[in-house]
């Protein structure tokens, strides 16, 4: 019996969190092309989630890094790969491509809403 | 070329950082290599079926799958490296118990031998399938086959060369301190790899806490060179740390430093 109300709490609680992830979520789509973001500077408000959609044009092997935003993921060559942001309170955060760094860099710069 | 070689060698810092600590502080114990060798394989082999299985969903789906399993994988190594630690402590006393007859070699137990495999193992399996990815992706593009070979040779054996170093350095100048100085620095590893989880899980929003970031040193010491990532490595330095990280790198010390003060009154009291 016991367990049956554990079953349906966990439930509801998952439908909570879904809920909450589909809420106030921002689409970033982020482009590598010729080792080089596009757009490389990405401009973004405070207090909403992102979702960087990081989409490597490139036929070579990327990483998207940034040690302000404290993540980094592989991105095959002709792939996508998608980072989930919490949301960032307001200043520049670097990211950049890892094996090819002399070309491939960029910045999002959070500001607040007036 | 010269470009493949240096992201290989950043790759291999790491492994080769864990593993000549691990090999230096298991020298005493019999059999050690050959369970660092087991460990390495297993990585490998774990390490190439990841980067396939990478391969092979090229879109990830949902949010928050590939954070979650990136920091468990990095929580895991961080708990076995601290078990370890106080593993160790535990032989540091057989080895002081038995000072007579010092050059036989210990035996481990078989928790132990599977503690020194998983640890090699969880540290080539999180490394390698970034150095697998990288030179597949290499291999496919349009460098030349003869370029690329040689960057990875030189990546990988510069990386190897720094694993010597750090092993015979550490047994030639560390002497009798050896065991000191190698569980400092495990300590600060496992704490170092906590942080790092913590800074996905806040990252991400997995974790809504405490994730502003408290000050910046990135003048000082930048994540990004060669410097700032072995500091990052060795002691978990961030030049901008949040709340969460410095709350999971003190409970990481804080844990470790309690099941060893654990550990060793209970062998006294065993001996006494």
């Amino acid at each position: 019996m016991k367990s049956r109300y554990l079953i349906f709490l966990v439930i509801f609680a998952i439908s909570i969190i879904k809920i909450a992830v589909a809420d106030d979520v921002i689409k970033v789509d982020l482009y590598i092309k010729d080792h080089k973001f596009v757009p490389d500077i990405v401009e973004l408000p405070t207090e909403k989630k992102i979702f960087l959609i990081v989409h490597n044009d490139d036929p070579t092997i990327e990483e998207f890094e940034s040690s302000d935003l404290k993540r980094e993921k592989i991105v095959l060559g002709n792939s996508t790969v998608n980072i989930a942001l919490a949301p960032l309170s307001p200043g520049e955060y670097r990211f950049f491509g890892d094996f090819h760094q002399e070309t491939a860099q960029g910045k999002i710069i959070v500001k607040k809403k007036e | 070329m010269f470009k493949i070689a240096i992201i290989i060698f950043r790759e291999c810092l790491e492994i080769a950082l864990l593993i000549g600590v691990i090999l230096a502080s298991t020298r005493q114990i019999k059999d050690s290599r050959i369970y660092v060798i087991a460990g390495s394989m297993i990585g490998a082999v774990l390490a190439a079926l990841f980067a396939f299985f990478v391969r092979a969903i090229t879109q990830s789906y949902g949010t928050y799958g590939d954070e979650i399993f990136d920091s468990c994988v990095i929580i895991i190594t961080s708990i076995i490296i601290s078990w370890t630690v106080v593993w160790m402590q535990g032989y540091t006393q057989k080895i002081k118990n038995n000072l007579g007859k010092l050059s036989e070699r210990i035996t481990a137990g078989n928790a132990s031998k599977t503690l020194l495999i998983a640890i090699v193992a969880s540290t080539i399996l999180r490394e390698g399938a970034e150095i697998i990815l990288l030179i597949y992706g290499v291999s496919s593009s349009a460098l030349p086959a003869s370029e690329y070979i040689i960057g990875v040779f030189a990546g990988g054996i510069t990386g190897f060369t720094v694993g010597v170093i750090i092993y015979t350095g550490l047994i030639r100048l560390s002497g009798k301190y050896i065991f000191r100085i190698t569980t400092t620095l495990l300590i600060f590893i496992a704490a170092a790899l906590a942080s790092e989880a913590a800074g996905i899980l806040t990252s991400s929003g997995v974790i809504e806490y405490y994730n502003e970031s408290l000050w910046d040193t990135s003048w000082l010491v930048d994540n990004n060179t060669i410097f700032g990532k072995l500091l990052h490595i060795t002691t978990g330095y961030d030049s901008k740390p949040n709340g969460m990280q410095i709350i999971f790198y003190f409970s990481s010390i804080i844990f470790t430093l309690t099941m060893i003060k654990i550990r060793t009154t209970l062998s006294n009291k065993r001996h006494a």
